[in-house]
């Protein structure tokens, strides 16, 4: 468990500068920063605006609305491949098979990074919205302070099934990265599947699909899904499918480094 | 118990296109020594190094550190041994001093490590600059400070002094002569100019065509055949 830390930390470390680690920064506060640029420029409506019982409930639609089907996805797909292909970019394969760490620490140190980046982009996409509600009342005398409670459950709940529905996108976007020298094979395949799941979300079948799972829960009830399909379990499943046929390549690779 | 640091008994190696790179290499790097592996370019130095280190999937004969089999001590060996495979590998975002942080996590040696290799790899003035900034030669020498970070009981370098100006050569055999010397580390390195590191071996092991055709202190290595070093090293080298 200590050679575990260790290595996280030390990934941690190499993630420092990163575009990855920027990626979820900029991406976490984009949508929030663009809203919130809106609301103070349409300022005549925000203090009414402050004090609609439903306001949190308004942000987090909109925020979501572009989130959850477009940038969700697409910053999955740039940073698991970023974080991965730092090694193969900086040639450092063979100094880190050459250090005294397993190679199942070495796998899950790498995967357990690019999980917390995700957590950390919920976290600060979720400060972003509450800060679209919190801070106009800063610049505005008539504004005040939203009258409505903090919905956190909503937040925690719909933060929740995102996470769910984009680690199936990881998993593989974790595999193929791994597996790659080249960067454009990874983003290539993302790219390609992350359009698919356009193309294919209204058919019956789409759900077969592991990157359609943000799209249809963008969708909500207008979502084509067949009833009885749970898309969550099928995001968990894909994801647990995912790492186990990606960690069984990658220590079965012939040459490693 | 074995008075070898490293030591392959019928190491072969065939690649994928059935080119057989390795043909029963018997390799015995002495304690202590510092044992230059030579040979011409495509002898196979090279993937007899990235196969000790577990770097290739070995495919027959056996690998054992310190007397102890690689494949079931992994860990522990690695824990004592220090490496430079080819080109450096450094985080080119990251300063010299974070990149050995990264290392020095791993492994788990002091703090004050980093301190130590980076001045006697003389890189202590570089500060925050990024190791993409560096020269060949910097980066070079942080490979080396990276491979000394665990104050390790073996040394593998492979062609280290690549990139490295005449100066810095000299400055890094005379930093492998001292830590062989006042340490007791034994360094395995390998190079394709016998002239550059007839200096600073004791011991050597010369490879041709995946075969290892001497093995010796170099007092044997010279008394072998007739002529100088390099007219030796070619004889054996072409026949």
């Amino acid at each position: 468990m200590l050679t575990f830390v260790h290595s996280f930390a030390s990934e941690w470390l190499k993630r420092k500068r990163t575009a990855a680690a920027w990626l979820v920064v900029i991406g976490g506060f984009f949508i929030p920063l663009i809203i919130l640029g809106a609301r103070l420029y349409e300022s005549g409506g925000l203090a009414a605006a402050n004090q609609h019982p439903r306001l949190w409930e308004m942000l987090y639609e909109r925020c979501w609305q572009f989130m959850g089907f477009f940038l969700l996805p697409m910053g999955v797909i740039l940073a698991v491949s970023l974080v991965t292909q730092l090694e193969f970019r900086n040639n450092t394969w063979k100094q880190v098979f050459c250090t005294p760490q397993s190679l199942t620490t070495i796998f899950l140190a790498k995967l357990a990074i690019i999980l917390v980046m995700l957590l950390q982009f919920f976290f600060l996409f979720n400060i972003g919205i509450y800060l679209t509600g919190a801070l106009p009342c800063l610049f505005f005398r008539d504004v005040h302070y939203p009258s409505a409670a903090f919905p956190f459950r909503l937040f925690l709940e719909g933060s929740g099934k995102f996470f769910l529905d984009a680690l199936p996108i990881l998993g593989l976007q974790y595999l193929v990265s791994l597996r790659f020298k080249n960067f454009l094979v990874p983003l290539g395949v993302g790219m390609g599947l992350y359009v698919a799941s356009f193309i294919a979300v209204h058919w019956k079948y789409g759900y077969f699909i592991p990157y359609t799972y943000c799209y249809y829960d963008f969708l909500g009830k207008r979502s084509p899904l067949p009833a009885g399909i749970s898309i969550h379990e099928w995001a968990l499943g894909y994801f647990i499918g995912l790492t186990v046929l990606s960690y069984i390549l990658y220590i079965s690779k012939k040459e490693k480094g | 118990m074995s008075a070898y640091c490293l030591e392959t008994k019928d190491l072969c190696h065939q690649f994928s296109t059935g080119q057989v790179a390795l043909n029963t290499v018997n390799l015995c790097v002495p304690e202590g020594s510092i044992y230059g592996f030579l040979g011409p370019n495509g002898a196979g130095k090279t993937t007899t190094l990235r196969l000790v280190l577990g770097m290739l999937k070995k495919q027959k004969g056996h690998i054992s550190f310190f007397s102890e089999p690689f494949d079931a001590n992994r860990i522990p060996i690695l824990q004592k041994v220090g490496s430079l495979i080819e080109s450096p590998s450094v985080y080119a975002h990251l300063s010299a001093e974070e990149n050995l942080r990264v290392f020095q996590l791993i492994y788990r040696c002091p703090s004050e490590r980093i301190g130590i290799v980076l001045r006697a790899t003389g890189l202590t003035d570089t500060g925050r600059k990024k190791a993409g900034q560096f020269s060949l030669g910097m980066k070079q020498r942080l490979g080396i400070a990276i491979a000394l970070l665990n104050d390790p009981r073996l040394l593998i370098l492979d062609e280290p002094t690549n990139g490295l100006d005449p100066s810095g050569i000299i400055a890094m055999r005379e930093l492998l002569k001292q830590l062989n010397k006042e340490r007791g580390v034994t360094i395995l390195i390998s190079s394709h100019l016998l002239s550059e590191i007839s200096k600073l071996v004791t011991h050597a092991g010369i490879i041709s065509k995946g075969r290892l055709v001497f093995q010796g202190s170099m007092t044997e290595l010279q008394s072998s055949g007739d002529g100088d070093l390099e007219t030796i090293f070619m004889n054996l080298t072409q026949n």
